[in-house]
């Protein structure tokens, strides 16, 4: 997932959050939940960064769509605000073998028709994703899945070629997502246009979607789950682009709250009304990645060279200027809200990173040892703003350890355009943020294995990390499994295969009198918009 | 007169024919490829079987000239086709931004016409030093971008003052109407402050000649002088550039609906372009080519209506 982010006017609105950034260094608090809504609400207005091109599930690997879907397409599971896995349109889930999942259906469960959930159409919903015509973005996901089969009255089996444990992790976020089969089927499986919304079954139905402007929600009153009744009656999503037009929502109270605002945002709002921003747990990390250049073209960024750029970004420095405070520096490529099993290995695995600082003088030895450089290393970054003062930083710390960085900054859309097209991201170093989608740290890492291999930008490749993510693939204890992936982070930090720079923190931003939205990243599968509603007076 | 209007005809349709063609080969060649918009923004987790399958059903390995064939024999039998990024009949998508857009600049000409010519003959009219206050202004007004304009308005009447909306198209046509002021302001501000300046040399022009002069020695009644024999006279230049100016707010009006977060035609061309949206972006531009032969058109017709020498001419 990749936050669409314009930045339209970003000169203006860069000199307004320079003068506004200095003065704030001090630390953030994290958050899980915000404080909890006292009372309802007629109805709530939030900003969506962006237009969300589907409202099909099989669209919402973003967090546009998702968020959107997330309180109207009830999935098996769901990831609640604590990152805890809860049943959901499942009631349990079985393994009679290692490459068997049975999943047991709700039966209390309707659609907004009032029509039960079967499991028929569970099955439905899941298969659509191998249909290379749904154009399902979750498609890779069921690369290992053999067949899909109603069992029993209540089931539904999933039969997989061979044990992968990213299947059913996947089924708490929106490839697990029921859709009603005999509707979809009406509409050619051709469903999430404004014309034809999709049929599900959350607490929120999707009432309309206005073209350009907005997608309305209204409560659903016969829910299965009276405890998640949702506190306001009609829930607005506005699509607003522009960060300062944002911003400008926002303090008035014409858009009342809004997720994952950019760091330029977050300085307006933080300036303007710092008790209205919360800050959580995220999926979201900014890498910085060397192009490994497997073909046989000169590597520009040698060994030494990364590990000298490693040591010379100032990463707090980056945390305060490009995201206004709200990122903490870190040295871990996965998000380490996604290191979340197996006891003390993950920790243990972290602590081993050692904290971030800047080490100018080890980096300098490490250049000399690197020998002379020819040419300057090309930084490639899409156009955006957090991008574009990201690229300066580094370019900065380059500058101060005698590496040349020349900055190439490119068109957003061809950058984007450049994940299909390894030719137009053939730079030396490009940057890139890789949000996981699940609290399943394999979710990241796949990037380096051949099953994910579009997003392996950088074009690392080493079999020893292959090998071990192939076998924690199918590892289904989470110990055994995390110690494989564990070994897997060692490599890839030793390597620098790609250089961690910051972990983004959710931000969450809520008006005066509205509260209740999760602070964690889980609002891209949790049906959050539930709990939004009037604060205490 | 009918060949005229054939000629007219012909002249415009060829101009958007070879305009679309240019376009849609720009789109072809320019870098990168629609996969990426059609299977998803953000990251690239199709599978090899439906890259193969989109390009197929979308022809985007296809030769320029067989593509652009199959978008104009699409044209003629009136399937403009479906955006490729929303998924969407392309003129639903630009009926529901159109009237956003119409109305921007619609306000945006009436505001800075009718404020530009008032400000004009104003300062053509008033003392030395009320006319210098004015040339300042309408300076300062003339050099500051539309964006720069819509952040001060923006914090000034919207932020602080809370009299207008800051972002938004509103609902219903009072309602639209209101969250339109700023940005429309934002919009024509260089465009009146142009035009004032214009009013105000052509208007000063006017005032010198023998026909008024002879007027006023006569002692025909002030305002029937400035009504009749210098406004009117001046009307041609101030016609021409209010006609220049309506024609480029097209362009404008992209920054503007950005900042004001409007949804209009502007903010859907630079989406499209970005995306290499190929039935979005070559919609639009029909549909701003015809806008620009359009407002020339009218110009046209309106020398007709203020000068009786081009009506004779046309005989």
């Amino acid at each position: 997932m990749t936050a669409y982010r314009s930045e339209r006017l970003s000169v203006a609105a860069l000199a307004m959050s320079a003068t506004l950034m200095s003065a704030q260094a001090q630390d953030i608090r994290l958050e899980g939940r915000t404080p909890a809504a006292a009372g309802p609400l007629e109805r709530v207005v939030w900003a969506l960064p962006v237009e969300p091109a589907s409202l099909d599930p099989a669209q919402a690997n973003e967090f546009v769509i998702a968020q959107v879907l997330a309180n109207a397409c009830e999935s098996l599971f769901v990831l609640d605000p604590d990152f805890k896995i809860q049943n959901w349109l499942a009631t349990s889930v079985s393994q009679p073998d290692l490459t068997t999942y049975v999943y047991e259906i709700r039966k209390n469960a309707t659609f907004w028709d009032g029509t039960p959930v079967t499991p028929q159409d569970v099955a439905f919903s899941l298969a659509r994703h191998m249909d290379p015509a749904t154009k399902s973005r979750w498609g890779r996901y069921f690369a290992n899945v053999e067949a899909i089969t109603v069992e029993g009255d209540h089931g539904v089996k999933v039969r997989l070629k061979q044990p992968d444990v990213m299947f059913h992790a996947v089924m708490a976020t929106s490839a697990g997502a029921v859709v009603k089969k005999a509707h979809a089927e009406a509409a050619q499986n051709a469903i999430g246009t404004p014309q034809i919304l999709p049929m599900c079954s959350g607490p929120f139905k999707l009432a309309a979607w206005n073209i350009g402007s907005s997608i309305q929600l209204v409560r659903n009153d016969s829910h299965w789950n009276a405890a998640l009744k949702p506190l306001s009656a009609r829930f607005e999503f506005k699509f607003v682009t522009d960060t300062a037009a944002q911003v400008n929502g926002l303090l008035t109270g014409e858009l009342q709250g809004m997720y994952g605002p950019t760091g330029n945002a977050i300085a307006g709002l933080k300036k303007a009304d710092e008790k209205g921003l919360h800050y959580g747990r995220s999926f979201s990390n900014y890498n910085l990645i060397p192009n490994q250049r497997p073909t046989g073209a000169p590597l520009v960024v040698s060994d030494k060279i990364r590990q000298a750029l490693s040591l010379a970004i100032d990463r707090a420095a980056v945390a305060k200027s490009v995201f206004a405070g709200a990122a903490l520096p870190t040295l871990s490529p996965a998000p380490s809200a996604s290191l979340s099993y197996g006891g003390d290995v993950f920790p243990q695995a972290l602590a081993r990173l050692g904290t971030p600082k800047v080490d100018l003088e080890a980096a300098k030895a490490l250049v000399a040892q690197a020998g002379p450089i020819s040419q300057p290393i090309v930084l490639a970054y899409g156009a955006r703003s957090d991008y574009q003062l990201l690229a300066t930083l580094i370019q900065d710390a380059g500058r101060k350890i005698g590496v040349p960085i020349e900055l190439k900054s490119v068109p957003y859309g061809q950058y984007v355009a450049g994940f299909f097209d390894a030719k137009l991201r053939d730079y030396d170093m490009l940057m890139m943020t890789k949000n996981v989608n699940m609290t399943e740290p394999l979710d990241f890492y796949s990037v380096f294995t051949p099953s994910f291999d579009a997003l392996n930008f950088g074009r690392y490749q080493n079999k020893e990390v292959i090998d071990a993510l192939a076998k924690a693939r199918a590892e289904t204890d989470p110990a055994a499994r995390a110690r494989l992936i564990a070994s897997v982070q060692d490599i890839i930090v030793s390597d620098k295969a790609w250089i961690p720079l910051v972990e983004f923190t959710n931000t969450v931003y809520m008006h005066r009198g509205i509260t209740g939205a999760p602070a964690s990243y889980v609002f891209p599968y949790y049906p959050w918009a539930t709990g939004v509603g009037a604060a205490a007076k | 007169m009918t060949r005229a209007i054939a000629f007219r005809t012909l002249s415009v349709a060829s101009t958007l024919l070879v305009s679309s063609f240019i376009i849609f080969a720009a789109m072809h060649y320019s870098p990168g490829s629609s996969l990426a918009f059609i299977l998803g923004g953000g990251e690239n987790t199709a599978t090899p079987e439906q890259i193969a399958l989109v390009e197929a059903q979308f022809g985007l390995k296809d030769p320029l000239l067989l593509r652009y064939w199959h978008w104009i024999s699409g044209v003629f039998t009136g399937d403009w086709g479906r955006s490729y990024a929303l998924r969407e009949d392309v003129w639903r998508l630009l009926g529901s931004r159109l009237p956003t857009t119409l109305g921007l600049i619609g306000l945006a000409c009436t505001l800075s016409i009718a404020f530009g010519v008032a400000v004009g003959v104003l300062a053509s009219i008033a003392g030395r030093a009320a006319g210098i206050a004015i040339t300042i202004v309408t300076t300062i007004g003339f050099a500051t971008p539309g964006f720069v304009a819509a952040i001060i308005l923006v914090s000034i009447f919207a932020v602080k003052l809370g009299w207008f909306p800051a972002l938004g198209s509103g609902d219903g046509f009072a309602n639209s109407l209101w969250h339109l002021v700023l940005p429309s302001i934002a919009l024509g501000l260089t465009t009146s402050c142009v035009i004032a300046r214009i009013t105000r040399v052509a208007m000063a022009a006017e005032l010198g000649r023998e026909h008024v002069q002879t007027a006023i020695i006569r002692g025909v009644p002030k305002h029937l002088i400035l009504w009749r024999h210098v406004l009117r006279n001046a009307l041609i230049p101030i016609v021409t550039v209010s006609g220049i100016s309506a024609a480029t707010m097209v362009a404008g009006t992209v920054v503007i609906e950005f900042a004001f977060g409007l949804h209009g035609i502007g903010t859907l061309l630079i989406q499209a372009v970005q995306q290499k949206d190929v039935p979005v972006v070559q919609a639009i531009s029909i549909v701003l080519v015809g806008a620009y032969v359009l407002v020339n058109f009218v110009v046209d017709l309106l020398y007709l209506l203020i000068d009786p020498r081009v009506r004779l001419a046309n005989r």
